[in-house]
Parts: C-alpha cells; sequence; structure tokens
C-alpha cells in the first residue's frame, strides 16, 4: 500500500490513565487516496471525531490522551512529528471544519483577519495579496458580493454563511487533505444541501482528499467514494460506498441503513431503528463484539471478539462472526422486524 | 451603540441620585447630635440646642436633603464641622494621593494578574499549575492590612529601605512619591491580586474550550499567538466586569491602606469624618467615592463596545 496520502494504522486514542483509562478509538486502521472522499459513519460518542482531531493532531499535546500506532500522511507519521513541524502541517496540509459553525469563528475578529491569519502563516503573500486571496475564497465558497462583507464580524452572517466562511478559511493553505466534523448538523436542511453541493465542487475542483464525518447515510450515499462505519471506537465495516449500501456486512451498517428515513417509505411500517444506545466506553467495554448486546443476530459466538476479516468483495472487511450466507441476508431488509 | 451608550448613561445618572439620597439620609438619620460632638462634654443642653438650630439640624430630613442636595447640584458640598474648611477643599486635598494609590495598585493588579490568569488555564494540565492555583487562593485568604503589616517591619524597619509612612506629592518629589507610594500600592495590590487571577483562569479555561480555538488551532496557530489573539481578547470581556465590580474592594481596601499607612487621602478622611460624626464630610466623601465607582463603571461599558463588536451593533 505504497503511496497513499493517508494510511492510518492501529490507532489506539486512551482517554485517562490506568486504572480507569478508556480506549476511546481501538485498533482502528484506514486509508485515503488523493482526491478521495472516506465518510465516516456511526452513532454520537463511536470515536469519530476523536479520530478526525487525532489525524489533525488536536488532542496530541493534549496530556489526558495517549495515542499510539501511526498516522501516516505523505510518507510521515504524523504522530512522530514534534509540535512545530505539525503546525506547519495543520492548516496547510490538512484543515478542518468543523460542526457548529456559531462558535467557531472567533467573534471578535473580522472574518478577512480569521482567514488572513492562516495566509500569514502558511504562505509568503503580503498584506494586499493576502486580501485579494480572501477575496478569492470568499467568491470560491459561494459568498454574495464578497468585498462587502469582507469585513463583516461573524455574528452578521447566518449559520449557512458562517460554515462558508469556515470552508474558505480552510481553503486558504491549499490543503490536501479536508477534514469535516459533521459540517451540515446544525445548519437547516437546504442550507445544508448547499454546503454539501459546495464542498462536492470543491473537492472536484482542488483534488483535495476529504475525510467527512457525519451520522447522516443519506449524505454518504450522495458523496462518498468509500464508507467506514465506526461502533464503539473500532471500525466494524469498511468499504466502496456502492458496496457498502448494497450488502452490507454487519448487522450494525444494515440497522443504520435500515434507519433511513425515505420520503416513499409505505406509512404502514414503522421507521426501523437499532433498539438500545451504543456503549458508554468509560463505563466499560461489553465483553466480545461491542455490538452484541444491541445485535439481533446475535450467536455464542460472539462472546469472543471478532477481528476485521475480509469478505467476499474486495476492499470491504467487515468485523462480524456470521457466515457469509447470514450476511447476505443482511442487504436489503435491515434489522429483522 | 449611541443608545447603548445613552441608556448607560441616563442609568449612571439614576444611580448617583439614589446614592445621594443614601448618602444623605444614612447619616441624618443616624444616632448621635453632631452639635454635641462639636462642643464636647462640658456644654450645657441650651448652647447645645441653639448650636443644633444654628446649623439647620432642627429641621425634618426631608428638608435638610432638598436643601443639601440644591447646594450639592451647585458645588459646594458646605462645611466641615471639625475644621471649618470647606468641604470641597478637604475632598481636593484628600484626592490625589488616593486617585494616585488606587489607579496605580489596580494597574499593577491586571498587568499581574491577567497574564498569570492567562498562563494557569493554558498550562491546567501541567503539574505546577494546582500547586500555583492553591498558593492564589490562599492568597485570597491573607487579610491586606496583615500584609502591609509585614511589609513594613521587612521594608521599612528591619531593611529600611522605604519609608513606613506618610505621602509626598508628586509635585515635592517624584522620587519621593515613588518611593512613598511603593509600599502602599503593593499592599493593595495583594487585595486585588489573587481574586483576579482566580477570575481570569476560570474565565479562560472556559474560553479554551471554545470552537474558536479549535479552529485557531486547526489553522496551524502558535500556542502564545492562540492565547494573545483569541483566548485573551474574549477572556478579557468578563474580566472587564469583573474588575468593575472588584472597584468596591479597592475602594475599601484603600481605607485601611491608608490608615496603615497614614496617607492623607479619601478613605482617612471619611473614616476621621464619621468617627467625629463630621456628617457634611461623610457625605462629600460617599458622594465622591459613588462617583467614581459610578465613573469607572460607564468606562467598562465603554471599553465593551470596543472589545466586542456584538454590542457595538446594539
Amino acid at each position: 500500500m505504497a503511496e497513499r496520502l493517508l494510511n492510518v494504522r492501529n490507532l489506539d486514542v486512551v482517554l485517562g490513565r490506568e486504572p480507569g483509562a478508556t480506549t476511546l478509538v481501538r485498533d482502528l486502521s484506514f486509508s485515503l487516496d488523493a482526491g478521495e472522499l472516506l465518510c465516516i459513519v456511526g452513532e454520537s460518542g463511536c470515536g469519530k471525531t476523536i479520530t478526525a482531531r487525532s489525524v489533525i493532531g488536536l488532542n496530541r499535546t493534549d496530556p489526558r490522551f495517549r495515542l499510539t500506532g501511526a498516522i501516516d500522511f505523505d510518507g510521515r507519521n504524523l504522530l512522530d512529528l514534534d509540535e512545530r513541524a505539525m503546525r506547519q502541517i495543520r492548516g496547510a496540509r490538512i484543515a478542518m471544519i468543523f460542526q457548529d459553525p456559531m462558535s467557531s469563528l472567533n467573534p471578535l475578529h473580522r472574518i478577512s483577519a480569521q482567514i488572513d491569519e492562516a495566509l500569514a502563516i502558511h504562505t509568503d503573500l503580503g498584506k494586499a495579496a493576502r486580501r485579494a486571496r480572501v477575496l478569492e475564497l470568499l467568491a470560491a465558497v459561494g459568498i454574495p458580493k464578497p468585498e462587502t462583507r469582507i469585513d463583516a464580524y461573524p455574528h452578521q452572517f447566518s449559520g449557512g454563511m458562517r460554515q462558508r466562511a469556515m470552508i474558505a478559511l480552510a481553503l486558504a493553505g491549499d490543503p490536501d487533505l479536508l477534514i469535516a466534523d459533521e459540517p451540515t448538523t446544525a445548519l437547516d436542511v437546504t442550507t445544508q444541501k448547499q454546503i454539501l453541493l459546495l464542498l462536492a465542487r470543491l473537492r472536484a475542483e482542488t483534488g483535495m482528499a476529504v475525510i467527512f464525518i457525519t451520522h447522516d447515510l443519506g449524505v454518504v450515499a450522495e458523496i462518498a467514494d468509500r464508507v467506514l462505519v465506526m461502533y464503539a471506537g473500532q471500525c466494524v465495516e469498511s468499504g466502496p460506498v456502492a458496496d457498502v449500501f448494497r450488502n452490507p456486512q454487519h448487522p450494525y451498517t444494515a440497522g443504520l441503513l435500515a434507519s433511513i428515513p425515505a420520503a416513499n417509505r409505505g406509512k404502514v411500517r414503522r421507521l426501523a431503528s437499532i433498539k438500545g444506545a451504543p456503549p458508554v466506553l468509560s463505563e466499560g467495554r461489553p465483553v466480545g463484539c461491542a455490538f452484541r448486546p444491541r445485535c439481533d443476530y446475535a450467536f455464542d459466538r460472539c462472546a469472543d471478539e471478532p477481528q476485521l476479516t475480509a469478505t467476499g468483495s474486495p476492499d470491504h472487511p467487515a468485523r462480524c462472526w456470521l457466515s457469509g450466507a447470514a450476511r447476505h441476508s443482511l442487504a436489503g431488509q435491515g434489522a429483522p422486524a | 451603540m449611541v443608545f447603548f451608550l445613552l441608556g448607560r448613561a441616563a442609568g449612571a445618572i439614576v444611580t448617583l441620585f439614589c446614592v445621594s439620597a443614601l448618602a444623605f439620609f444614612a447619616t441624618a438619620l443616624a444616632p448621635g447630635n453632631p452639635a454635641a460632638v462639636l462642643l464636647g462634654n462640658m456644654a450645657t443642653p441650651e448652647r447645645v440646642e441653639a448650636v443644633t438650630r444654628q446649623m439647620g439640624l432642627d429641621q425634618p430630613p426631608a428638608v435638610r436633603y432638598v436643601i443639601w442636595l440644591r447646594e450639592t447640584l451647585s458645588g459646594n458640598l458646605g462645611t466641615s464641622n471639625l475644621s471649618f474648611k470647606p468641604v470641597n477643599e478637604l475632598l481636593a486635598a484628600a484626592l490625589p494621593p488616593t486617585l494616585q494609590l488606587a489607579l496605580t495598585s489596580m494597574l499593577v493588579a491586571v498587568i499581574v494578574a491577567i497574564p498569570l490568569g492567562l498562563i494557569l488555564a493554558q498550562n491546567r494540565d501541567r503539574w505546577w499549575s494546582g500547586p500555583t492555583s492553591a498558593l492564589v487562593t490562599l492568597g485570597i485568604s491573607v487579610p491586606g492590612f496583615w500584609v502591609g503589616l509585614l511589609l513594613i517591619i521587612t521594608m521599612s524597619v528591619w531593611l529600611k529601605l522605604l519609608p513606613s509612612a506618610g505621602y509626598v506629592p508628586l509635585s515635592r518629589s517624584v522620587s519621593g512619591n515613588l518611593r512613598s507610594m511603593v509600599l502602599p500600592v503593593v499592599t493593595l495590590s495583594i487585595y486585588l491580586v489573587p481574586p483576579l487571577v482566580r477570575f481570569v483562569r476560570v474565565a479562560a479555561i472556559e474560553v479554551l474550550r471554545e470552537g474558536y480555538v479549535d479552529t485557531a488551532r486547526a489553522k496551524g496557530v502558535r500556542p502564545s499567538s492562540i492565547l494573545l489573539r483569541h483566548v485573551a481578547p474574549n477572556t478579557l470581556i468578563t474580566t472587564i466586569t469583573y474588575i468593575g465590580l472588584q472597584l468596591g474592594v479597592l475602594i475599601s481596601g484603600a481605607i485601611v491602606v491608608e490608615v496603615i499607612f497614614s496617607i492623607p487621602g479619601i478613605g482617612r478622611l471619611g473614616m476621621n469624618a464619621v468617627l467625629n460624626r463630621d456628617y457634611p464630610v461623610v457625605q462629600g466623601v460617599v458622594l465622591v467615592t459613588a462617583a467614581g465607582y459610578v465613573l469607572v463603571n460607564l468606562a467598562i461599558d465603554i471599553a465593551y463596545a470596543f472589545i466586542d463588536p456584538r454590542v457595538r451593533a446594539r
């Protein structure tokens, strides 16, 4: 697997010290080619955000966290870099946008100043050139009449506009990888759609790779090349988006797929849901398969922890003891009624 | 923003009126007759009554208040019952030392406490953060006058480095003035620094959890710049309010410090006036102090508008 843009290998993220330490992300491996869009999906609290923050290194200096494994980015293990070297990657080669555009911009600084700060750090441009670049970026993310809006403060922008400004800020360093942590969750539905289309267009224009974190499988179907399904800090299934949607290999994925609301669904059937809630990892991880307490297909063997193993289709591993035939029946029906 | 400031200014004027009434009635209704104090133990009842009438103290308090308010608004605060000097003159003489003491102490406290609080917040996970914060809490519990006395013993009595008492006006000798102010300013700052450090630390920890701090880090901003450009200004918004509230501590602390170090300021003037039932002076001191409090808080409201664009928009 030489020369992929990002190659995360056996990443463990542990919160706190022994005893009482909690493994928030466990033995997570995934990779990403240049220009590829990977969606990480799962319920709240399954480790998606922690994974994203680990890749860009937002939690590496936090003494409460311990990160082990490897995060190879463009041939270098980011976990081995010192904070200084990591700062040169953050905002330049890897950028991130966040869930809540209301709080992710500094209320006291003008939009222009916030984008300019990134340009000043990562480019050699002079003051005037930076301002011209800020205008370009704001125009690129679809802010109308950017020359009149450039010196606005965040509170003068709507939520969607703020997220656009945030995206402009992320693009300032011309990143190879953009991490988008539920960037549309806090927005209303029509704005969500606009932001998704914007991200898709910018990705096509710039050729950057994107890690898109969401719990909305409808979004995944629309934009993803590949999907990584996380549960309790582990990857339970990953693969090309069409393959995973057509042939889910893990009951959790099947359950998530079955619980997508669809406008054309018959009125009789209730919207399916996965019973129970994901484990709170700080209170202990379930023995064996972490999904076992909620799984309709659980059997004796699930008391042992399954490994991520190859399934029938290429590049589509899953972490489940079910036989190939049993898994085949997961497709289409989701969780049994 | 104009409306915001006009509103605050109107509020300040109302506050001052309320304070004037409080200042007047609190003293006018207090037990004890100033005429009797003035004449001493040997005075006959007839003499006391005559002086009482002469001073206008036989009138009902409401009438006296209206007269007093009219005089005050025209700039006349009356005459001291004790020294027979105009209260205006006494206040004018006492104001400079107090202003110098209070403002310098506040400045020193802010310069020390804000960076310290920010650093403690940013390094809250380091091993030395806990002990330092505990030390700060200890500082809150130490009475300021005790620190003042310790400083006098060590710096003046033992080491003979600095004068233990007295005030040298700036106009007479700059170096003498500065030497006379060192110990009082240090003592008064010690009143202010620990609570301010604690407040800034908590406020900054709150700010460090904000999304825009993550954004700044994701941009690749250096931690020192994050602290200076993003955390400090946002922390300042709440801290400024707190400083306004701390003014009360500053004023009461100034009284104690002026007494300990024999500084002829407002605090000492007020205290002597209270002990001698010198009502016009007490009223003048309360009024001037309250006006200072209100003015500083008005200035703080204006400062908000400078720091926070959301306030400017109002």
